[in-house]
């Protein structure tokens, strides 16, 4: 990140998923057009450092009945991953490295 | 433009794209080639003129390749996502409060308590060295004894946010909210 190295590969997987994500959502009506075009908007330009790696601490708890578990085959590894679609701002810490 | 869209409207576009797109994403389950035999041919099609494009050989991607056909791919549905959009108003939207966007917000520094027996008190001090930015960091660095009569007591009296317990066993994290 420090040297603008553009070509990570996990960056770039990222990006192709949060385009075919958005792509998704607007298909099923989840989001509208103008919507899923901000988003691919904003994958494409933007600079290096929107890409920095970010610590999300959520006290689980709170969420615990929100917690959907990510099919095997969607998962970046083995352990179990959930996503929380609806998760608020005051419901989680925010850590940079 | 690829030549295997050329009868598309944007949206078929946008969905073969998006697909194939979520096809090449590392997953851990399925071996690369499963994946790609299973494409459609219209998501085959795009793949092979993509690897053509990069003068890549085969039809499966290596991990070596993946990210440069996921990178054709984010610019081709780009182009497809954004061709009837205004750009200028997307730029509007989507940067002129970037700096609103970023700001951290203003919040009090959560309370941490890191548990450590004598041998861990090193790995202890050093936690508490990197989370002193971000947390208000007290080590509990006394016998078990104590711990086990105190610990929880004085915890759930203390507001604690995130508790670090360092065990010569595997590590444990105890959350509280």
């Amino acid at each position: 990140m420090a040297g603008r190295d553009s070509h990570s590969a996990k960056i770039t997987a990222q990006k192709a998923s949060l385009q075919a994500l958005a792509v998704q959502w607007q298909a099923n009506g989840e989001i509208t057009t103008s919507q899923m075009q901000e988003i691919v908007f904003m994958v494409t330009t933007a600079s290096i450092e929107y890409w920095r790696p970010l610590l999300y601490v959520v006290p689980r708890v709170p969420v615990d009945t929100r917690l959907q578990l990510v099919p095997i085959e969607k998962r970046a590894g083995f352990g179990n991953e959930y996503i929380i679609a609806d998760l608020i701002r005051d419901e989680f810490d925010l850590l940079e490295f | 433009m690829l030549k295997a869209l050329d009868d598309l409207d944007s949206e078929k576009i946008q969905r073969a794209l998006s697909s194939l797109a979520s096809v090449l994403l590392p997953s851990p389950s399925e071996d690369m080639a499963q994946r790609v035999k299973a494409l459609p041919t219209l998501q085959r099609n795009v793949l092979r003129e993509i690897r053509e494009q990069l003068a890549l050989s085969g039809d499966i991607p290596g991990p070596e390749e993946v990210p440069l056909v996921l990178d054709s791919l984010i610019q081709e549905l780009s182009a497809a996502a954004l061709s009837k959009a205004d750009i200028d108003d997307r730029q509007a939207r989507a940067f002129d409060d970037e700096s609103k966007g970023q700001e951290p917000r203003e919040r009090s520094r959560p309370r941490v308590f890191i548990s450590s027996s004598t041998e861990g008190l090193g790995y202890a001090r050093e936690i508490q060295a990197n989370l002193e930015a971000y947390a208000i960091c007290q080590i509990w660095d006394r016998s078990d004894s104590i711990l086990a009569r105190q610990f929880w007591r004085a915890l759930y009296a203390s507001q604690a946010n995130l508790i670090l317990q360092y065990w010569s066993l595997p590590p444990m994290t105890t959350w509280k909210s």
